[in-house]
């Protein structure tokens, strides 16, 4: 599968030599493109880990199914929090499913319900 | 980790017994069991309650503390020897504003819910903090376990306090640092933090929000410190009252809310996020709120791709209030621009005006720009240049009014002093003092219990024999309740602009072992108070009827809330 | 910035590292082994070489939604490994197999305590979700745990990607590589080496790969290229297992594990009729329980008997359980959410599909990897292995990977309290790895690509090697093929032509995949018996030989250049039958 790099919502890292989404890839696919932007340098090679995605600050990237075993077209959508991700998948009819998944254990876990 | 924290609730005698019933809140409270001990304890500011506070403290050794009380700085000085002494610090105390925001703010059924809901809010806050200890620095301090040298702060910071060490690490220089936590807001791995700003602390926060349990949407309000935080007690002050479900967060700058910190408020259900920071980059913290639009900008974006109503994750601009400011008389300018030249903020601005049909150049003020600090009224060689509350002229007569212990009298000057429902005379002698004011010339002065409450006004306005010309008001905490005492006044009949204010509690507390001496000293400052010092506390009463600001943007935004219904992502 | 091609050698900077310990591989298990040789002595340089970024760096980049072993309080260490035999079908280091039991939790535990979710019952213990694996939310546990290795102490030089191991004589005394960022050609000394680079995938042409969009649509981790097989190969390590390859059932096109539908809601894998044929063919097995390389052919038998396609039957789910497995899927392989919003795939109203994988050599999975010691000492005095690379006990998965690094990591903190401080003369060998490194970036762009060299070999294994396109399917005639074409090929390599970084890491992960896949062969070629079908089936000896109910070991003969291929007798320790998982 492949990252697709959201032009107008990348911003190079401000600069960076080294942008995020290059630091953390583990296939080394990420790269600064001459016009300053990011772009996935093997689509091809990807292996749609979302390391990438979950790390963009800017919310620039998304995955994208390649059609070879996907239709057009559905989306996943991951938001970071602080110790929570929250993922939106809408299927290629639109159907939005919605997922708030815990990551990192906090102090506070349990919902107290004392009254 | 502070694991046994202990709240302690103040039961200040004002309307709280209407309103919030204290004893079924902690009731409630002591079964929760994160929370170790709950005290009630009566006028936490005054010296009883101040050591009955130091004695739980002292016996309980809690690691965390949480304070529901008035949010008077009066408060804040007064307990935190005792924190101190028992090695709390800072960050393992808060003090959540139970008279502000639930007594004043919050309308209808819920408020004791509400109340709780602030409480458990301020006890997840400190639960999830760490030692003091570990937070001695007063600058940003960046987590290297995890920073991964994206420099992105360097490029945000908008003070250049950001340099790279020998291996690319982002290090900052602790002068140059101010702590508007716009670091903090922009790293995209929430490795930074400020003293008393910590993304785990917040975030913990706000996911502890549950809302008053009726259908109200809740709204997680960010408010800056030097802008939206203040203009917001003022308000309440006002009367204005808060959606039921509006929580408040105070940051340092709309640039320190961290895109992590929206994306768990929406996650944990709440309805919306309002970012209330200031308009188009009027900011002292320069950049603050452009950065803040944009990262906003991008989240609701994704928000949209995600088809999830991006209004719900709003920004809104508070315009700057104008100070009061420098005042620089036309006529006496002479043109020289003296000012311009100390002025240490370049809030300096010549311009050429018609006078008496002729063009000259005269000194303004950029009110944006413009901090008040003076330093141009004492350089300008004309004296054209005056601070509005602290002219040559009102200085002078105070310091007139000291010496000769007398007031010019207009015939009709009134003090008004409160005696905190019956509490104040145990440590400041109200006869002495009232004998003072009538020997140097007043007219009348009028002791009264909880001046904050409309009633007491009603009083005074019986009691007052002649309409005052001038008037002094000494109570508690001028600059947060001023207005709302203004207010009241007005109310009755009383035109408020005419009053100044003391603050008779704070003063007193000063000395509060001698009654005498504490009288003498509160003396001195309605004396002076009554000879020209700060005649308002520097807001404008709205006119009746007129809604304020913030409350046509603040209805606004609650109704568009409203009308999104509940946020998707509540389980 | 990405380097582009060569004029000479000398353009090339250096960076030479000295360490204590040098771990080769900043995944799960070798971060565990860089954290325990810090907690036994913090004193100690240990250094991670790692070629991509160990936040995210191998298997557990997207993240885990369970660790497969985990002793439960009423099982024993002898009670898993019990089990453990008799899903590899009898044959796994015993001794090797209860040293990891007795300490497979403590590496799980210490996630959990550094901030890994872990689900729970009711009685607050985790929660099982079959016999021996427990659900966590491991999104995040690789950032996690690269956040706690760096607290350690331990020096992360991300990266930069290993090429070969450094000698003294024998003794292995660090490893040589180059750092696909900064184009530098580095050598990191250490006492002693653990190398923990993961499995090899890639090996074998993948069905999804259409040449085009999805050629890394596979299940491992493609990124882990067998480099620390290689090395060792290259080395003269003995190594041993590897034709008891690792070919799973996955979910059909996308290549995601089933685990998380069959084992933890229980749904069963039904044919094209609609039958439970693991229940009704497979019963002297074990049915749904067979080990897993049954698991393997069976559905793929199935297609050849033309009752295909394949399903796991999710139509009985709830709504609650179809929510809580997409939630499973979304912390470890997000994207499978996502494949079934694209196909627009209803699960309780359709079932998944589900096909056999291609095979990869995987430590952690089945036994191929370096032959140890007791000590985690591979063959080569000095160089320690530890996860998916060590060999010899199957079915390690995650914890098990992990209490390995711990292990590995005992071994050589013990191994250098005993041989002092290194005195040798690295030159020659540093100026001979440095041109075979760079040669690549220096050669003649008429050359070949990586990629054609690497789809070659992958149709090559997948055709003659019993590749998933051949059901897994093999006989001595075909393999010998295979061996000369691989064998072609890898005189071919001084073809190989590179233009920038990034393409001279994907020339050399094709150079170590070529030396894994001959020996691979040799190892194939060897065992003329079918003893786990699927992950090895011999069209032409289908039957078990119990004279070879042993280890099958391989060692480069460095002065022949020949693989010797040899065996190991098996020995029991934990009594009872050894094909049963029970008593
Ligand atoms: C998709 C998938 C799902 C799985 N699901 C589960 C599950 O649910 N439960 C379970 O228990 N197990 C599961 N496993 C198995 C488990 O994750 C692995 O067995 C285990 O994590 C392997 O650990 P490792 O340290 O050996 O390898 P990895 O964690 O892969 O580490 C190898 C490291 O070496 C680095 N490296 C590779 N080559 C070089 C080089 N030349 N130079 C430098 N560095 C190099 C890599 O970048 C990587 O960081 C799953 C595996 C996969 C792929
Ligand atoms: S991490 Fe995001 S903003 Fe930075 S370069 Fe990559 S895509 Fe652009
Ligand atoms: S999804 Fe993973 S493998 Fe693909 S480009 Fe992003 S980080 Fe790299």
């Amino acid at each position: 599968m492949a990252p697709k790099v959201l032009l107008n919502k990348c911003d190079g890292c401000k600069a960076e030599k080294e942008p995020l989404c290059e630091q953390i890839c583990p296939g080394d696919l990420m790269t600064l493109g001459t016009n300053g932007k990011a772009i996935c340098r093997d689509p091809r090679d990807c292996w749609d880990c979302m390391s990438c995605i979950k790390i963009c600050p800017q919310g620039a990237i998304e995955t994208r199914v390649p059609y070879q075993i996907g239709y057009h077209e559905a989306k996943l959508i991951p938001m970071m929090g602080t110790n929570r991700i929250t993922w939106t998948c809408i299927d290629i009819e639109g159907n939005v499913e919605r997922f708030v998944v815990k990551n990192h254990n906090e102090v506070d876990d349990d919902n107290d319900d004392d009254d | 980790m502070p694991n046994s924290v202990d709240v302690v609730l103040c039961h200040c005698q004002e309307d709280s017994s209407v309103r919030l019933d204290l004893e079924r809140l902690a009731e409630k409270l002591s079964k929760n069991k994160k929370i170790s001990r709950v005290y009630v304890v009566e006028h936490l500011c005054s010296m009883a309650g101040t050591k009955k506070f130091a004695e739980i403290v002292q016996n309980d050794q809690p690691s965390g503390l949480v304070v529901g009380a008035c949010a008077a700085e009066t408060l804040h000085q007064r307990l935190s020897p005792c924190i101190r002494k028992a090695g709390l610090g800072e960050q393992t105390c808060a003090t959540v504003p139970l008279r502000e925001l639930i007594l004043w703010s919050y309308r209808g059924e819920n408020v004791l819910q509400a109340a709780r809901d602030l409480i458990k809010m301020a006890v997840s806050k400190i639960r999830n903090g760490v030692d003091s200890a570990s937070r001695t620095a007063r600058s940003a301090m960046i987590n290297y376990l995890k920073c991964d040298k994206c420099k992105r702060c360097m490029e945000e910071c908008p003070t250049g306090a950001y340099s790279l060490n020998s291996e690319g690490y982002p290090q900052v220089n602790q002068d140059l640092c101010q702590c508007c936590g716009i670091c903090v807001g922009g790293c995209p791995i929430q490795c930074i933090s400020l003293p008393d700003l910590r993304i785990e602390e917040l975030s913990s926060e706000i996911r502890a929000t549950k809302g008053d349990g009726s259908e109200e949407p809740i709204v997680m309000t960010f408010c800056c410190e030097p802008l939206t935080y203040p203009a917001l007690m003022k308000e309440i002050g006002l009367g204005t009252s808060l959606p039921p479900n509006m929580r408040i967060i105070r940051v340092p700058c709309m640039g320190a809310v961290n895109a992590a910190l929206i994306n768990d408020a929406l996650a944990s259900g709440v309805d919306g996020v309002l970012l209330l920071g200031c308009e188009h980059g009027s900011c002292q913290i320069r950049q603050g709120d452009i950065l803040a639009k944009q990262r906003l900008e991008n989240l609701r974006e994704t928000l949209t791709r995600m088809m999830f109503e991006n209004e719900r994750a709003q920004y809104l601009g508070w315009p700057e209030e104008k100070r009061p400011g420098i005042f620089v008389d036309p006529e006496l300018c002479n043109g020289c621009l003296t000012c311009r030249q100390v002025c240490p903020f370049d809030a300096v601005v010549p311009s050429k005006i018609l006078i008496k049909g002729k063009e000259r150049l005269v000194s303004e003020r950029d009110p944006q720009a413009c901090r008040s600090c003076g330093i141009c009224a004492a350089n300008c060689p004309s004296g054209a240049c005056q601070p509005s509350h602290f002219s040559d002229v009102q200085l002078l007569n105070a310091m007139d009014a000291l010496c000769s212990n007398t007031v010019k009298t207009s015939g009709s000057d009134t003090a008004v002093l409160c005696n905190c429902s019956g509490k104040l005379e145990q440590y400041l002698d109200f006869e002495q003092l009232e004998e003072s004011l009538y020997r140097c010339g007043f007219n009348q002065v009028l002791v009264e219990d909880r001046l904050c409450s409309e009633h007491a006004w009603q009083d005074v306005r019986k009691r007052l024999s002649t309409y005052p010309a001038h008037g002094v008001i000494a109570a508690c905490a001028k600059d947060l309740f001023g207005i709302r005492m203004q207010k009241h006044q007005k109310n009755v009949g009383l035109e408020p602009d005419q009053w100044s204010f003391v603050d008779l509690w704070e003063k007193t507390m000063i000395c509060p072992y001698d009654r005498s001496a504490a009288a003498e000293l509160c003396f001195q400052d309605v004396l002076a108070a009554l000879a020209g010092l700060p005649r308002t506390n520097g807001s404008q009463l709205p006119e009746d009827g007129e809604e304020t600001l913030f409350q046509q943007q603040i209805g606004l935004y609650a109704k568009t809330i409203r009308s999104l219904g509940p946020n998707p992502l509540k389980q | 910035m990405t380097q582009s091609r060569l004029n000479n050698l000398d353009e090339i900077r250096e960076e030479h590292l000295e360490a204590d310990i040098l771990i080769i591989g900043g995944g799960n298990a070798g971060c565990f082994a860089a954290i325990e040789a810090k907690k036994i002595n913090s004193k100690l340089k240990v250094i991670i070489m790692e070629k991509a970024h160990i936040d995210r760096s191998g298997c557990l980049a997207g993240g885990m939604d369970a660790i497969n072993t985990y002793l439960p309080k009423d099982k024993t260490p002898e009670d898993l490994v019990r089990w453990s035999r008799a899903q590899a079908g009898g044959l796994l280091r015993e001794d090797l197999a209860l040293e990891i039991s007795r300490c497979l939790n403590e590496p799980i535990e210490e996630w959990e305590r550094w901030g890994l979710p872990i689900k729970k019952n009711d009685n607050g213990d985790a929660k099982y979700r079959g016999q021996w694996d427990i659900s966590i939310q491991g999104s995040e546990m690789k950032p996690i745990l690269a956040e706690k290795t760096r607290e350690m102490g331990v020096e992360v030089v991300n990266r930069v990607v290993a090429t070969n191991l450094l000698f003294d004589g024998e003794k292995v005394v660090g490893a040589m590589g180059f750092g696909v960022r900064d184009g530098k050609f580095y050598s990191i000394k250490g006492k002693a080496t653990i190398v923990a680079t993961g499995g090899a995938s890639g090996l074998y042409k993948p069905y999804t790969n259409d040449g085009n969009d999805s050629h890394h649509q596979i299940w491992y981790c493609p990124f882990d290229t067998g480099t620390g097989y290689a090395m060792g190969i290259r080395a003269g390590a003995e190594m041993t297992t590897f034709e008891m390859r690792w070919a799973a059932v996955r979910t059909k096109d996308f290549n995601g594990p089933i685990d998380t539908i069959s084992v933890c809601y229980k749904t069963p894998m039904v044919n094209a009729k609609g039958e439970k044929f693991l229940a009704e063919r497979y019963a002297e097995y074990g049915g749904d329980k067979a080990p897993r390389y049954i698991r393997a052919s069976a559905p793929m038998e199935e297609v050849l008997a033309g009752r295909g396609p394949i399903y796991v039957d999710t139509r009985q789910m709830t709504p609650e359980q179809i929510k809580e497995m997409k939630t499973d899927y979304l912390n470890e392989r997000p994207s499978f959410v996502l494949y079934l919003a694209a196909n627009g795939h209803d699960i309780g109203k359709e079932p998944i599909e589900v096909y056999g994988s291609d095979p990869y050599i995987v430590g952690g999975h089945t036994a191929s990897g370096y032959w140890l010691d007791k000590n985690w000492q591979t063959t080569l005095p000095g160089l320690f292995a530890c996860g998916d690379v060590a060999g010899g006990v199957p079915n390690k998965f995650v914890g098990g990977c992990g209490a390995e690094g711990l292990l590995s990591a005992r071994g050589a903190v013990t191994y250098i309290e005993r041989i002092g401080e290194l005195h040798c003369d690295l030159t020659e060998q540093l100026s001979a790895e440095k041109a075979r490194i760079f040669s690549p970036l220096l050669a003649n762009e008429d050359g070949v690509l990586p990629r054609w060299m690497e789809e070659k070999m992958q149709r090559i294994m997948d055709e003659y090697a019993g590749g998933v396109h051949q059901f897994y399917r093999m006989n001595e005639e075909r393999l010998d093929n295979a061996l000369r074409h691989i064998r072609k090929m890898k005189k071919q390599v001084s073809f190989l032509y590179a233009k920038d970084l990034h393409e001279l890491m994907l020339a050399h992960e094709v150079i170590d995949r070529l030396d894994v896949a001959e020996v691979l062969i040799y190892h194939l070629k060897y065992r003329k018996e079918t003893r786990w079908p699927g992950w090895q089936t011999r069209m032409d000896y289908p039957e078990k030989d119990s004279a070879l109910d042993c280890f099958v070991n391989s060692k480069l003969n460095r002065d022949t250049g020949e693989v010797e291929v040899f065996t190991r007798p098996y020995d029991q320790i934990v009594p009872g039958d050894r094909y049963k998982p029970t008593l």
